[in-house]
């Protein structure tokens, strides 16, 4: 569905993504690791077009998505839940909602889809006329994620889910994950820095360090990889 | 007591105007991040297009003419940012090309306006015009209330347009976080070209509720062109509604200060506020002050 | 030297040329004032070497044209002497108006400066006199400006014409067009490298000021012969200092000279010829200009000849005997000496040592909290670290570590808790001083001053820490990094590992006593990591004590030699990197409780 190859991508010449090869399979999950600094964010990016590549492809069921404008990708159905989760704070959860509807595909289907949304979320449907701003954190990031399913994505994206949130919050927004995963076919790449909780619900992962890919893996095989570790933490685990 | 509100009443009809006049401009520079100069010319145009109206032949009433105004503006707006304006937009912040740029339009303007109607004043006067009435010992002018009621009434529609329908949504949702509004797939120079022709749509009707109180000259601009920014400034650089309350709390300020000082320098004091928000609380009587040490 | 020179020379010859050549009173006058607005030009330019764009100078313009009509009227002045007064008074507003102006960030100060001369313009309108005729006095032609020959008036003004560009290029060539330009390409920056971006902006501000102003005496005399406050306090003053300025090349010394020469003749000819049936002939070519200048060329004319010529000298095909393309390269090539720097040695503003090794620490971290509306993101953290020392600071992300560096580097201020360098409390000390005192920073994503040289932008640093031989103590920290080949280069030709190689030498030129780095490796592959720190051990003194604020634990547990792990704005452990790393809440933190599950399991 996804293929990138050989992408390197940077912001005022400073290389943040060197030479990447990337895949992604129809209703396959990827998981993305790797620590600070590697790139994971910019490759996120360079997918929905607001990082523009210096080299490489990228194609999109075969199409050069490199050639689309980053609202056209969105059309595309390749759908990015942004890091630092970007809601829209002087605006109702309802009309969040209705934003990630934007999208020409999900306009009307707008009632079915907050059905969904209430149904992996079951906390969002009592804030419908509170205002994003008002959120605490985990509920803020519920509905990030929320407004991106609002789009019927064909490819979701997930940049660090649980960035900045309490242990509990984060098993709630995985919880979610999880059953968004169970009742939709959507591909999705989830980018998590807690590896485990990723791979877990990840059927393939790739590690990112430096730019590079310094490592591609079944969920299975990377949950028992000492490499992992190493990569996070130094060779001393 | 009664001089207060002999002054204060007026002020806060013009106020109303200003408002009007104020959104505009805090309207693109919410969504854009553009500080506009050459909006209080788009007001000028706009100005002498009612004149044109009323004293052409067809008399037509500014009032009536706003709709058609609004249109025209609208088109207007949204061919000068897509002829100009969209090349100064960047991820980079260009504001040096921004200023130029704008204030370099809005001169083109005054002088074309002046080759085309020279430097004469010109009036509008409706049969209205400087009629009005008492309540209690204070005089309200009809035009300046009519300037007020129309006011009101564009507020409440652009309410409307920003909350309740999908354009609207996506201008704010573009004002608030551009690169979420990507996420969503807003098309971002799509909503810049639509909120810049709303944006000088709104001013320019805010000038044609002013044309039956206000003599047209094509340098008409340089005298509102900083109380709009004040207005702006004063309700939070890039807040629409924000705008709309300095708006009238500007109208109230210059009218009241008449009380104390001649008429003539009014304005004084609308620009002495500017500068003291700017220093005191730049991000507007109703933001944050973040400060650093 | 002589590319210096050589401008003064035909600026010389052709104004001389001209002046001899023109007989016609309308074609003398249209020279005038394109002597008079380059010099008003000139002056404009000077804010905007530090990118400040100011729309407000007409209010300096007024007050030189009203204070010598003024003194001359009521107490028979001389001009000169009136001149010197109106500078003295335009210097001293423009000071009180740049202390609050000039802590606005970005396009608020040109917002800003926009309503001063209209204020000015409605008092003076108001409260004094809208229009002031300037008396006349054939008495003594040269004490009252009172020439005869029309001639006359165009030697005075390229005689004041000069005297501003030559105070143009003193600027550039001293610290103060270093902090200038230092200010315009990075703000922040400069703040960490001891430029005291406010006073440098203020003395730019009352010079431009000032020389506005001298202009403003010479403009009426020789042109306007009467003082309209509308006219001297009014926009189109402001309207074309902009354009000769932005046409020319704006913060460049010599762009208005340029942007004059063709601006000025252009407007007064139209003028002059359709002027009657289109009477904004003149204001439609600035406008024209700015908006043609906004969109193709946003920097000017010169610079863009210069990119004119580099793309030129590429282009020709070396024809033997063709003398041209070896020209162009001669003119484009890079400049083979350091940019010129006349330093006026200064003391250090260090204070004497307070502590000696051993004694107290370097730098205390006291019980710091810090919250943003209700989110809490620092609470009670505390930590010490001793002189040459190595302490890392690590966390996921998320963990509050920014927002300790923040603190640190006078960022943030802290909602609670005191922060000691060298026993001396900091919280309340600013950006500058703090450079000044002995502490270096580097930056997450790499800053530079883009319009500088690799070797400027250390030598800004040196100066900003009163270094006694800026250029040379610049140069040999550049060797020490290996950068010496590309010191004279662009900053844009260096690659991520070079450019963090420069971040160390500009920050290590102060020989700080505390070096502070900002996530270092983000961007680095494995051997550029190793590498960095080895510069890093390089080049600090056995004294100084180093932070390194890290989210990649790897590479630090090799080098820190205690690690402080922070997690939801709190310190998690404390000790050495062997102990941090192993210890549960780390691990748990940075892979997920889940993890640590598995772990226990197997």
């Amino acid at each position: 569905m996804l293929e990138i190859s050989d992408l390197s991508a940077g912001y005022d010449g400073i290389p943040a993504l060197r030479s990447v090869d990337f895949r992604v399979g129809s209703r396959e999950h990827v998981a993305v690791l790797g620590p600070n600094g590697a790139g994971k964010t910019t490759l996120l990016k360079a997918i929905s077009g607001t990082v523009v590549p210096d080299s490489g492809s990228i194609s999109f069921d075969g199409q050069d998505l490199l050639a689309h404008a980053p609202h056209k990708r969105v059309e595309d159905g390749i759908v990015h839940v942004p890091q630092g989760r970007m809601i829209f704070a002087s605006m109702t959860v309802a009309d969040n909602l209705r934003l990630g509807s934007h999208r020409r595909a999900a306009q009307n289907r707008y009632d079915e889809r907050r059905d969904l949304v209430f149904e992996i979320f079951p906390a969002l449907a009592e804030m419908l006329n509170r205002d994003g701003g008002a959120l605490s954190g985990g509920q803020q990031q519920m509905l990030a994620v929320a407004r991106g399913v609002m789009a019927c994505p064909r490819l979701l994206m997930l940049d660090e889910p649980s960035m900045g949130l309490a242990p509990r919050a984060a098993d709630d927004i995985f919880e979610g994950v999880t059953r968004l995963m169970q009742s939709e076919t959507t591909a999705m790449i989830v980018v998590e820095q807690r590896a485990h909780q990723a791979l877990e619900v990840c059927d393939r992962a790739y590690v990112l360090e430096s730019g590079e890919v310094s490592l591609e893996a079944t969920s299975r095989e990377l949950l028992a990889d000492e490499r992992l570790a190493a990569a996070y933490l130094g060779s001393e685990l | 007591m009664t001089e207060f509100l002999q002054f204060l009443v007026p002020g806060i009809l013009i106020g109303g105007v200003y408002a009007l006049l104020a959104s505009g401009l805090g309207l693109i520079f919410g969504v854009m991040r553009v500080v506009n100069f050459a909006q209080a010319d788009f007001m000028m145009l706009a100005m002498y297009l009612s004149w044109a109206l009323f004293a052409g032949g067809i008399g037509m009433d500014p009032f009536v003419a706003m709709p058609g105004i609004f249109a025209v503006f609208l088109l207007l707006g949204m061919a000068i940012h897509w002829l100009f304006i969209r090349f100064v937009i960047g991820r980079h912040e260009n504001h040096d090309a921004q200023v130029i740029l704008t204030l370099g339009l809005g001169l083109i303007f005054q002088n074309l306006i002046l080759i085309r109607y020279s430097s004469e004043p010109r009036v509008v006067a409706p049969s209205y015009a400087n009629t009005g009435d008492f309540i209690g010992d204070i005089f309200i002018s009809r035009a300046r209330l009519y300037a007020f009621l129309l006011s009101l009434l564009v507020a409440a529609l652009l309410f409307l347009f920003l909350n309740r329908t999908g354009t609207g949504r996506a201008i704010r949702a573009a004002s608030e976080n551009w690169e979420a509004a990507t996420y969503m797939g807003i098309n971002i120079d799509r909503t810049n070209r639509i909120a810049f022709g709303v944006g000088v749509a709104l001013t320019a009707v805010g000038g044609a509720a002013l044309v039956t109180f206000q003599s047209i000259t094509p340098f008409v601009g340089l005298r509102f062109v900083v109380v709009m920014f004040a207005a702006v400034v004063l309700g939070g650089l890039g807040s629409v509604s924000g705008a709309f309350v300095g708006g009238v709390l500007i109208g109230i300020i210059q009218s009241v200060s008449q009380v104390w000082t001649s008429a003539a320098v009014k304005n004084v004091w609308v620009f002495a506020l500017f500068l003291l928000i700017l220093y005191v609380r730049p991000n507007g009587l109703f933001g944050k002050v973040q400060r650093a040490i | 030297m002589t590319r210096r020179l050589l401008p003064f020379v035909v600026l010389v010859a052709a104004v001389a040329l001209l002046n001899g050549w023109l007989y016609q009173r309308f074609h003398v006058r249209v020279l005038t004032l394109a002597v008079v607005w380059a010099l008003a030009g000139v002056a404009w330019n000077l804010m905007a070497k530090a990118g400040q764009i100011s729309l407000g100078h007409s209010a300096f313009v007024g007050i030189g044209a009203y204070g010598f009509t003024v003194l001359l009227r009521e107490g028979g002045t001389s001009p000169w002497t009136g001149m010197v007064i109106g500078m003295g008074a335009a210097a001293v507003v423009a000071f009180v108006i740049g202390l609050p102006t000039f802590r606005l960030k970005g396009f608020y100060f040109t917002l800003a400066t926009i309503s001063f001369p209209l204020i000015l313009e409605l008092l003076v309108s108001h409260y004094g006199e809208p229009e002031l005729t300037v008396p006349f006095h054939p008495e003594n032609q040269w004490k009252f400006m009172e020439f005869s020959n029309a001639h006359t008036y165009v030697w005075v003004g390229l005689g004041m014409l000069i005297v501003a560009l030559l105070i143009s290029e003193l600027i550039d060539v001293t610290s103060f067009g270093f902090a200038l330009r230092a200010i315009r390409d990075n703000e922040v920056l400069a703040r960490a490298v001891g430029i005291r971006t406010v006073a440098w902006k203020s003395a730019a501000f009352m010079i431009s000021a000032a020389l506005s102003a001298a202009m403003a005496v010479l403009w009426v005399k020789a042109v306007l012969r009467v003082t309209v406050a509308e006219e001297v306090f009014g926009i189109t003053v402001v309207i074309v200092m902009l354009s000769v300025a932005f046409v020319g090349g704006v913060g460049l010394t010599w762009g208005p000279v340029v942007g004059a020469a063709f601006l000025i003749p252009l407007a007064m000819f139209l003028d002059d010829s359709i002027g009657e049936a289109v009477p904004g002939a003149q204001e439609l070519v600035y406008a024209a200009a700015l908006v043609l200048v906004a969109l193709l060329i946003p920097r000017g004319i010169l610079p863009a000849a210069g990119r004119g010529c580099r793309w030129l000298a590429t282009r020709l095909s070396p024809t033997p005997g063709l003398p041209v393309r070896q020209l162009l390269q001669r003119v484009v090539a890079p400049p083979p000496r350091p940019s010129p720097l006349l330093s006026v040695p200064r003391r250090p503003r260090r204070p004497v040592v307070l502590a000696q090794a051993g004694e107290a620490p370097v730098l205390e971290v006291e019980n710091v909290a810090k919250s943003f509306g209700a989110n809490r993101v620092l609470s009670d953290v505390s930590f010490t670290v001793d002189a040459g020392t190595r302490v890392g600071i690590i966390g996921p992300n998320g963990a509050g570590k920014t927002t300790l560096f923040n603190i640190m580097t006078a960022h943030l201020r802290a909602d609670a808790g005191r922060i000691r360098f060298k026993s001396i409390p900091i919280d309340r000390i600013r950006a500058p001083r703090r450079y000044e005192l002995g502490i270096s920073r580097t930056f997450q994503v790499p800053q530079g001053f883009g319009g500088m040289s690799p070797l400027d932008n250390v030598v800004v640093a040196a100066i900003g820490a009163s270094v006694r031989h800026p250029v040379d103590a610049s140069m040999a920290m550049l060797e020490r990094v290996g950068l010496t080949s590309k010191a004279l280069g662009q900053l844009s030709a260096l690659t991520v590992a070079e450019i963090k190689s420069l971040e160390l030498a500009r920050a290590m030129v102060s020989d700080p006593e505390l070096l502070l780095l900002d996530e270092p490796l983000a961007g680095l592959n494995e051997a550029e990591r190793d590498r960095f720190f080895q510069i890093v051990d390089d080049l600090v003194a056995p004294h100084t004590a180093i932070v390194v604020i890290e989210h990649s634990v790897r590479s630090l547990v090799r080098y820190a030699e205690s690690v402080v792990a922070l997690d939801e704005g709190r310190i998690i452990a404390h000790g050495s990197p062997d102990d941090v790393v192993s210890d549960p809440r780390v691990i748990e933190a940075y892979l997920g409780s889940k993890w640590m599950e598995r772990a226990r399991d197997q």
